[in-house]
């Protein structure tokens, strides 16, 4: 039942969505669980709060000139409004072949996970009046490397959920970041330049074959912008599940491991999580925040998380 | 075994196929994909854990299965005797069982732990486990006296726990009693197949005959229970000053083995051998001597030295037999003084109980030849003084001239704590002196009038039993009346005249008894003196004045009343001076306490101590194989079933062990293995 995207030279298989489709009726149903209005919208309407008020100076727009004080004590005031500043969020999803692996209890591969989770966030930020864009780390889907289009630009309003859940459908895993340093440092620069200051950024990734040179240009990118990674894990890389002897082959690489997995089971955990603290204190160290996410979870409770990890960034 | 059986068991020797499979099977670790290698360090791999067994429940599940599946193949190779009954025509069946609770129940089983007793036990519960709904169950224990432990019930359960709470005694046999009463039981029941199991020995007193009435069927199923056994048992030891009397009595077979081995040791060694007898002082022998039988009782007559008499305050002696027998448990009994025995007293005028042979008066006649064991002091007057009442358990009035309020108020005393006095009333009791009385002995003022009518109410109750034979022309030129005060009341009349005047009334007062005959012993006024009916009388006011002794020593089965008491407590005290507190029942009678087992039991009443003796019943020892109608043993009535087809349980728990190892499989993994990947290479 479990399935890995195939190696670098292998055939490639369709990524296994499990009971995590249809994307898009599920992402609608977890991201309606969560509470849209997390971060302030950039754009004036109905819900703008009143700001208080200020003298008149020349060249004020008149339509906020407040008439009522006029009236009353002959004074010239300026009614303001609470506004801010454009956030677009910027969703990065991380395609190599270790994001197509899915255990036995998981409800599908780790990429479709995350995509869920990328949607279900698209969601939440478009209801929010925020434009959304979304890039990838590794191979592109049915696009060519190098390609402009291996940028879904940042849009607005439904038009630009659908266009995002259409890209994340079409999602596939496959390849070695590992191998490709070039296009990876290509890519991220990419994200760099096309996600403004103030942006919000969402990485999704396992962070488990991820180069550690990419370690420095996550920093750079969470220079100036709200940088949010979410490691994805399957519950048997994170609990290391295994009995008895194993033999164990990476996804990415080469490497091939035999072991007794009682007998290191502890060892591996400890080591996993050193690996994930290196990484969280990259990200916090850009006043970023990482977040953990098990495939065996419910995807609503990690886009809590995931909500509230981006509010607590943006302070 | 047959072939099928031999070939069905080979089958379990694929118990071994399972791990035969594990290690064939052992191979390298497939390989599995795992984002996370490089983060898993490398372990040797070590040779005992390859080999070890990964799914040890799996594998016990198949071993089971296959363990299962021989065992279904096999059946039903598994025989065991059990014990059931032939219906007929499937209808209900009423079923007395008789269980045999007497010492020769006791009797172990050679070459296994279990005894008589509890063989009987478990028949009964076999018999209990293939009874249906309907069908009807009563239990009597065949201990003497006869008990009805439940009475015909449906209710299974009260019968099953009534089986389990049921014990061996010392108590002698009544079997022929037991079916008696079993017979009666089911006499009032619907049921058309009524019968009467026996489970014991089949040992009785010589003489007795097993009898059920017309409809009721006897069968008798555990016919490897009976069979004679060697036993010696030490009925009582009698001890007058330094001189011990030890009554020994042993069974037919334990004598005769007994004068063999004597003899031929007697001849191989030079000196006596075989069992010895002695007394014992704790475990120490005071003394001893070779046991040597005429025919299958001794009296054995021992001296004590004078220290033993100096430990007598402190220890309870013993005495014992030694070397082995079927039945330890009655190889030893107490040591008790003569002057504890039973002491009775009897107030006569000699003129007037004069016998025309000459001799003894009447009652004392009857006394002996009654062999009751009894100390009998003669009197002529009522004892005037209270102490010499105390030592007293029984008193027998004949023909008083009343009693002065002295003495009136010192017998319903005694009579309070437990004396028992037997007034036979004639012509002086009519004619008390003024002041003179039997109350509240006898709460009536006697008269005496002309008898006119002849004979009693024939009736076999339990008084008189077969001695009422005879009394229905029972003769007396005169009899006593009683005109009853008010509080005569409580009088309770044991037997009439055929007009139906009182013969004999009975009162408690107390916890003794004042038993009354409306006739004299005397010869001259009527002939009862020379009737089996007396005897019956006297067996009675016997047996009563030792259920409530203080010092008497009574059958193990008899019941001391302890009813007027406020407080008391029976402790039963074994040679080892382990002791065990009886229950105290209580009946409508009163509250009793009922001994089962021989020994000396402590009675703690309203602060009082006195001591008992239960002792082995003596004919229990004399038992004969009871003879049962040739029915009695038909195997149409049922029989031990000797095959059970085992079949629907085993393959029952077959199926069991499959779909555990159906949800094992599905389940029971876990997420901890990975499955295969599902790349095309």
């Amino acid at each position: 039942m479990a399935t890995i995207a195939p190696r670098p030279g292998q055939t490639l298989l369709p990524l296994d969505w499990g009971a995590l489709a249809p994307l898009r009726l599920r992402a609608a149903a977890i991201a309606d669980g969560v509470y849209s209005g997390a971060h302030r919208s950039s754009r004036r309407g109905a819900g703008i709060e009143f700001g208080g008020q200020r003298p008149y100076v020349p060249g004020d727009d008149l339509r906020f000139l407040d008439r009522r004080s006029l009236m009353r004590h002959d004074r010239l005031m300026i009614r303001e409004f609470e506004t801010d500043t454009e956030r677009a969020l910027w969703l990065a999803v991380d395609t190599s072949a270790s994001m197509g692996f899915r255990g036995r209890k998981a409800p599908g591969a780790k990429l479709a996970y995350a995509a869920l989770l990328a949607a279900a966030l698209c969601r939440v930020a478009v209801a929010g009046h925020d434009p959304v864009g979304l890039a990838w780390l590794g191979a592109t889907p049915g696009i060519a490397e190098g390609s402009r289009h291996e940028f879904l630009p940042a849009g607005f309003g439904a038009a630009a959920f659908e266009r995002t859940v259409d890209a994340l459908e079409r999602a596939e895993a496959r390849g070695a970041l590992s191998e490709d340093l070039e296009g990876l440092e290509r890519q991220l620069g990419a994200l760099a330049r096309r996600a403004r200051r103030g942006s919000v950024v969402v990485l999704f990734s396992d962070f488990l074959d991820l180069p550690e040179s990419v370690e420095r240009r996550l920093a750079a990118l969470g220079n100036e912008r709200v940088l949010v990674a979410v490691q994805v894990l399957d519950a048997v890389e994170a609990d290391f599940g295994f009995q008895g002897r194993v033999k164990l082959r990476a996804i990415e690489g080469d490497a091939v491991v035999t072991t007794d997995a009682e007998r290191v089971r502890e060892e591996y955990l400890a080591r996993l999580e050193a690996h994930s603290s290196r990484w969280r204190a990259t990200v916090e160290g850009v006043g970023g925040r990482l977040v953990r996410a098990r495939t065996d979870e419910a995807p609503l409770d990690a886009l809590r998380r995931l909500v509230q990890a981006v509010s607590e960034a943006r302070r | 075994m047959n072939f099928r059986v031999w070939g069905a068991l080979a089958v379990a020797a694929l118990v071994a196929a399972p791990l035969l499979a594990h290690l064939l099977r052992r191979r390298p670790p497939e390989e599995q994909p795992f984002a996370g290698t490089r983060l898993v360090p490398e372990a040797p791999a070590i040779a005992s854990r390859r080999t070890a067994l990964e799914d040890r429940a799996l594998f016990t599940l198949r071993a089971l299965a296959v363990l299962a599946l021989a065992a279904l193949g096999a059946t039903p190779m598994f025989r065991c005797a059990r014990l059931s009954l032939t219906r007929q025509s499937g209808a209900s069946v009423a079923l007395a069982i008789v269980l045999d609770d007497s010492l020769s129940m006791r009797v172990r089983t050679p070459g296994e732990d279990s005894t008589r007793f509890t063989k009987a036990v478990a028949g009964a519960k076999e018999l209990l486990g293939g009874m249906q709904q309907g069908d009807a169950v009563a239990v009597v224990l065949a201990g003497e006296p006869v008990r009805v432990a439940i009475a015909a019930t449906t209710n299974l359960d009260a019968v099953r726990s009534v089986l389990d709470k049921a014990e061996a005694t010392d108590r002698g046999t009544d079997v022929d009693g037991a079916v008696r009463v079993a017979s009666e039981l089911l006499s009032g029941l619907e049921h058309l197949d009524k019968r009467v199991v026996v489970l014991g020995d089949l040992e009785a007193v010589p003489g007795a005959r097993v009898e059920v009435p017309e409809g009721v069927r006897l069968w008798a199923p555990l016919k490897d229970l009976a069979g004679s056994f060697d036993d010696c048992a030490v009925i009582r030891a009698d001890r007058s000053g330094t001189r011990v009397t030890v009554r020994v009595a042993c069974t037919r077979s334990a004598a005769e083995a007994l004068r063999q081995g004597g003899a031929s040791s007697a001849e191989a060694h030079g000196s006596a051998a075989g069992r010895r007898i002695g007394v014992f002082s704790g475990s120490q022998s005071v003394v001893d001597a070779d046991l040597h039988l005429d025919g299958t009782t001794a009296d054995v007559g021992f001296t004590l030295p004078d220290t033993a008499l100096d430990k007598l305050a402190q220890t309870q002696l013993y005495a014992a037999l030694l070397g082995g027998d079927d039945l330890p448990e009655d190889d030893a009994a107490p040591v008790v003084a003569e002057g504890a025995a039973l002491r009775a007293a009897v107030v006569s005028d000699p003129a007037n109980d004069r016998v025309p042979t000459g001799g003894a008066p009447l009652v004392e006649q009857a006394f002996r030849a009654l062999e009751a064991g009894v100390t009998l002091t003669p009197m002529v007057s009522v004892p005037d003084q209270r102490e010499e009442l105390e030592p007293l358990s029984l008193l027998l009035v004949d023909d008083p001239e009343g009693f002065t309020p002295a003495e009136r108020r010192d017998l319903g005393a005694w009579v309070e704590r437990g004396g028992i006095v037997f007034l036979a009333l004639g012509k002086h009791a009519a004619a008390a002196p003024l002041g003179s009385g039997f109350s509240p002995l006898l709460p009536a003022l006697v008269r005496w009038r002309k008898n006119p009518v002849k004979g009693l109410v024939p009736a076999k109750d339990a008084l008189f039993a077969d001695a009422a034979d005879g009394l229905d022309d029972l003769g007396a030129a005169g009899r006593a009346l009683l005109e009853v005060e008010p509080a005569g009341a409580e009088l309770v009349t044991l037997a009439r005249w055929s007009d139906d005047v009182p013969f004999v009334v009975e009162r408690r007062l107390g916890r003794g008894l004042v038993v009354s005959m409306m006739l004299p012993l005397s010869s001259q006024e009527s002939d009862i003196g020379l009737r089996p009916a007396l005897f019956a009388l006297l067996d009675r006011v016997v047996a009563e004045a030792r259920s409530r002794s203080g010092t008497g020593r009574t059958v193990v089965g008899a019941s001391w009343p302890l009813t007027g008491s406020a407080e008391a407590k029976v402790t039963r005290v074994g040679r080892d001076d382990r002791s065990e507190v009886l229950p105290i029942a209580e009946t409508g009678a009163g509250r009793e306490v009922t001994t089962n087992r021989a020994g000396v039991y402590e009675l703690v009443v309203d602060g009082v101590t006195s001591k008992r003796v239960a002792m082995v019943d003596e004919r229990e020892l004399a038992s004969v194989p009871l003879e049962l109608p040739q029915a009695a043993s038909e195997d149409k009535l049922g029989g031990t079933s000797t095959e059970v087809d085992v079949s629907p349980q085993v393959a029952l728990v077959l199926l069991g062990l499959l779909a555990a190892e159906l949800l094992f499989r599905t389940f029971g993994r876990g997420s901890a293995k990975v499955a295969r990947p599902t790349s095309a290479e």
